[in-house]
């Protein structure tokens, strides 16, 4: 094969048909070459395969879940140095339920402080 | 659909379960234990392809989807109604285990996206008429790899994958292990983190400790086309083409029908900028690295090739 065999479509296919596999023709990258349920990786470095469900406690008073998203302005970080974008999106800001933000006394596009574990960082 | 907010995707969906933040995990064995207890799954999958299935279906009584309502607010009988729907679907089930399930803590890790692909597992889907032959699976030589060319480190990695972490894939690697190196006093080696496609300082939550973390290490290069976190936090910034201005390497795509394919340059490239291939063969070239030194695209593409038939 040559790079003139791309010149047509950009592409060489491999097969001409596609290939499916039966049932018992699978393959699996694992020592046992099946669906581990007990993986003797994890229980040689101490780790248990099947992992005890740890109850999720409810977040008390002045307590929120942090989460995030996508915005359509920005792409990821490959955006943030263009000026157009920038001035769409200039920071990324923190949004909190309008009602407990005003129960807080907190203001729109006021600067506040957020604590999590052993971090502090300040956000608008 | 499985999230924690209603979204867009949400009001397209015809089953959205609005679930408590973190409880992807109770759900998810609640749909197993439903799979199991219920006798919906492939038996006979499972007995080619399942080991210790036995193991799993102990572990799962006591995660009714009873139990599941209390920590995650779905109502049991949407979630049997949802299992009863997986089942009548067979084999057109894709499970997406989701972005982001798999942080912070390593027994999590292990827990969300596993159990989410054991779903398909017990409906006897996983591998089956899955896109992901690869050339030798029809007979075919896959490109000539670059990795190849030179033997592969046997230091201590700074990632601690294989030694500190021996459960964890050594082809992804870990970049936020990469940040404890420096309390480390073993020889210091990573693999590279993906010069395109990664923008590692996002790989740390919070721009401080990403700082900390990048001030630990003795020189941080950046190849990228963009100014991100990770390039303004580097000592050396090699500016890349963006990709419709650079000739990339040839790449296998792995499918029902493998193919190569190529991506050729649609413009010139402006400024002070490089391929990606220009860029390592530049370094490689001066660091005596002579395999790795290629003068053209052609160059690449004819040693990629080699032995294809």
């Amino acid at each position: 094969m040559t790079i003139r065999d791309f010149e047509a479509t950009g592409m060489v296919p491999l097969s001409k048909d596609p290939k499916y596999r039966k049932v018992n023709e699978l393959k699996f990258k694992t020592p046992s070459g099946k669906i581990e349920v007990i993986s003797k990786k994890l229980e040689s470095a101490g780790l248990p395969s099947l992992k005890l469900y740890e109850p999720v406690a409810k977040p008390a008073d002045a307590q929120f879940r942090i989460t995030f998203g996508r915005c359509a302005v920005h792409t990821q970080g490959h955006t943030v140095n263009n000026a157009m974008l920038s001035k769409e999106m200039p920071e990324n800001v923190l949004w909190l339920n309008t009602k407990v933000g005003q129960s807080m006394g907190i203001a729109d596009g006021e600067l506040v402080e957020i604590t999590g574990g052993k971090n502090t960082e300040e956000s608008r | 659909m499985i999230d924690i907010r209603a979204n867009i995707s949400s009001t397209k969906a015809h089953n959205f379960f609005l679930i408590r933040p973190k409880t992807d995990y109770a759900f998810n064995l609640a749909v197993i234990h439903a799979l199991l207890n219920q006798d919906l799954y492939d038996r006979a999958f499972a007995d080619l392809w399942i080991s210790d299935l036995k193991a799993l279906q102990q572990f799962v009584k006591p995660y009714t989807p009873e139990w599941a309502e209390k920590e995650t607010g779905i109502e049991k009988e949407r979630l049997l109604a949802f299992v009863r729907e997986l089942a009548e679907a067979k084999p057109a089930v894709v499970w997406h285990p989701g972005w982001m399930t798999a942080d912070t803590w390593i027994p999590s890790i292990l827990s969300v996206p596993s159990t989410s692909s054991m779903p398909c597992s017990l409906r006897g889907l996983q591998g089956r008429d899955a896109p992901d032959q690869h050339p030798s699976d029809v007979g075919r030589k896959g490109l000539k790899k670059f990795v190849d060319l030179y033997p592969k480190p046997q230091e201590k990695r700074a990632d601690g994958v294989g030694w500190r972490y021996p459960h964890f894939d050594s082809g992804p690697g870990s970049s936020t292990s990469d940040s404890k190196r420096s309390t480390l006093k073993t020889p210091i080696l990573s693999r590279p983190t993906s010069p395109t496609g990664t923008t590692l300082s996002w790989a740390f939550r919070i721009l401080s400790l990403s700082r900390r973390s990048f001030r630990s290490w003795i020189c941080w290069f950046s190849v990228t086309f963009s100014w991100s976190d990770t390039a303004w936090l580097s000592d050396v910034v090699l500016p890349l083409s963006p990709y419709l201005e650079r000739e990339s390497i040839l790449a296998s795509k792995n499918g029902l029908k493998p193919y190569f394919f190529v991506r050729h340059r649609a413009a010139e490239p402006r400024f002070d900028t490089r391929s990606d291939w220009e860029i390592i063969s530049g370094l490689s070239k001066r660091l005596g690295l002579d395999a790795l030194a290629f003068n053209s695209a052609e160059e690449v593409w004819s040693f990629q090739l080699e032995g294809t038939g």
